[in-house]
């Protein structure tokens, strides 16, 4: 079966990974408020064609929510119709993020567990989907956060390192389909000194940056062609799937949508038939 | 004499949700299906409103199919699609209203595949327009066969003409603009069958043709929603029809009774080996049995 063929059915439902940063930093400039309400947006969009006339659901999809600062966090986990139910309760943000609540940005950045989550997580999902007999979509993992790998007594290059090495067992994760798909997003609160950059195709010479590219899935032709109804970002051939430094909160929201929808659509006959 | 049928079924089992849509107008020769593109905006209004203007239209609208479609459907089918829209909105619940909105802007506007026929008895005449995957077949007594719809097509080293549905489709949009060219024609009636189908039925249908298994008597033979509703449920276990299904089906005959042209046939060369019960025991023949209706087609043709 070619790459990222099989797109996301009821008889081989995909699964999307929100993997959020939770670390204090997020606080600030309400970043942490941006994103679960940009997240709240990007499921209402996945979610909606999936509703029939009747009001119900094809559940032809499953998201989970990880939230990681020393520790990680299962915020949610549910297919489209779990889904909606949360979206119709909690309306414009998609988890809490308050004093009170358990996913208070507070602590470090440990990519390399939460990485290691993800891993796990999506391991457990190919089983079942085997046990099931049912054909596996490659999933989509969305990383978003606004640091860099940081461990408790740690130095920032042995965290770095830690980091690689697990996102790189996490981009080795493959299915008939085509390997897992890891889209990092960096953001930033508001515009600062550096411009922000989207789906570069050579690794950056900034450290920081280069980390995150390097731990990026390529994009495929399909995704790129994909790419190019973004209004703001269009990446091209030989892309990966990152963007770093984004403050612009249309340009953040578009961007989730995006990855959120991305591989959803298979390359069948049925996906976008017309150009409209 | 011309003798229809027509059945519609969703691929979710309930025809409120179906984005294929049929209309016949007997008295009036005029029949038609449409095929709503599934990623696209409310396609069932499109579907329907082509069906149903296409058959109370009045005259000869295939004189010339352009200003037909341009004076006399479009701008109709445009008010009637936007009208649907927003009563459907209106019904909606708030957090309903805003999935809506993420799927109008997403898609914008509606389309649907469109095969259409008007069938003179006086002239011995059809015409027809197609845009499409939608297919409009012609099965002959005589053995003649013909299909006809706007999707990409390609012979065989026996020189049989595959339609592929594997590919985009061409479609009418909501917005009175079309994506591909209309191919229409004409042909004069022949003692046989004329068969307006949705994709995935045209799929089913070019197939069992060209393996010998003469789909238009197998439809012929359904009399009712239900058998067509069994019937689609035994492909269907078989990886065929997984779609909304729409079948117009017209017997043409020609006043004398009609000479059998094919062969008598057993049930075993009618369908392939896959199909047949395996060693099974006798069992009474119920309508819910599950092979009731291969035997009746059997019947058919020892008749």
């Amino acid at each position: 079966m070619a790459n990222y063929n099989l797109g996301w059915s009821t008889g081989h439902p995909g699964l999307l990974i929100y993997l959020v940063d939770l670390s204090g930093s997020m606080r600030w400039d309400e970043k942490i408020n941006r994103v679960s309400k940009t997240i709240s947006d990007a499921l209402f969009a996945t979610v909606a064609p999936s509703q029939l006339k009747d009001g119900s659901f094809l559940n032809n999809f499953e998201v989970r929510v990880i939230g990681y600062n020393q520790k990680t966090y299962d915020i949610f986990s549910g297919n489209v119709e779990q889904i909606a139910d949360r979206l119709n309760d909690v309306g414009d943000f998609f988890f809490e993020f308050g004093e009170n609540s358990p996913y208070k940005p507070q602590g470090l950045t440990h990519m390399a567990m939460a990485f290691e989550k993800v891993g796990d997580v999506v391991s457990q999902w190919i089983s079942r989907q085997n046990a099931a007999g049912r054909p596996t979509p490659a999933p989509m993992v969305l990383h978003i956060t606004d640091g860099f790998p940081e461990e408790k007594d740690t130095p920032d290059a042995l965290a770095e390192e830690h980091a690689r090495k697990a996102a790189a067992r996490l981009l080795d994760m493959v299915v008939p389909d085509g390997k897992l798909l890891l889209f990092n997003m960096h953001i930033d609160g508001k515009p600062g000194a550096t411009e922000p950059m989207y789906f570069p195709t050579s690794a950056p010479s900034d450290k920081r940056r280069k980390l995150l590219f390097d731990i990026s899935s390529p994009m495929e032709e399909i995704f790129v062609q994909r790419g190019g109804e973004l209004r703001n970002a269009k990446p091209q051939k030989g892309s990966r799937f990152m963007v770093s430094n984004v403050s612009n909160n249309n340009i953040l929201a578009e961007l989730i949508r995006f990855g959120s929808s991305v591989s959803s659509r298979g390359a069948g006959p049925r996906e976008t038939p017309i150009d409209i | 004499m011309v003798r229809h049928k027509s059945f519609l079924l969703s691929k979710h089992d309930d025809v409120n949700l179906t984005q294929d849509w049929l209309e016949a107008e007997h008295e009036a020769g005029r029949y038609a299906v449409a095929d709503g593109v599934s990623n696209s905006y409310h396609p069932e209004y499109v579907a329907k409103a082509l069906c149903e203007l296409f058959t109370a239209l009045p005259g000869r609208p295939f004189d010339d199919w352009a200003e037909t479609c341009r004076r006399d459907i479009f701008p109709r089918m445009e008010e009637q699609w936007c009208a649907s829209v927003e009563e459907f909105v209106a019904s909606l619940t708030p957090f309903n209203r805003r999935l809506e909105a993420a799927r109008a802007e997403r898609w914008r506007d509606g389309a649907s595949t469109f095969c259409a026929i008007a069938v003179d008895e006086d002239s011995g005449n059809a015409d027809f327009a197609v845009i499409g995957d939608s297919t409009l077949f012609v099965v002959g007594d005589d053995g003649f066969y013909a299909s006809f719809c706007t999707s990409p097509s390609e012979e065989d080293e026996n020189g049989r003409l595959y339609i592929n549905y594997s590919t985009n489709t061409n479609a009418v949009v909501s917005d009175g603009t079309t994506v591909g060219e209309w191919r229409t024609g004409a042909f004069p009636l022949r003692a046989g069958f004329i068969v307006l189908l949705t994709d995935a039925m045209a799929k089913w249908f070019q197939q069992s043709h060209y393996a010998g298994l003469h789909p238009e008597r197998m439809l012929w033979e359904l009399e009712t929603q239900d058998e067509f509703a069994l019937f689609a449920k035994h492909w269907r276990e078989r990886g065929e029809m997984d779609d909304d299904l729409a079948v117009i089906i017209l017997q043409i005959e020609d006043g004398e009774p009609r000479q059998r042209m094919l062969p008598s046939l057993r049930m075993e060369q009618l369908l392939p080996a896959f199909l047949m019960p395996k060693s099974q025991p006798e069992k009474p023949q119920t309508r819910e049995s599950r092979f009731w209706l291969l035997r009746k087609i059997a019947d058919f043709f020892n008749r």
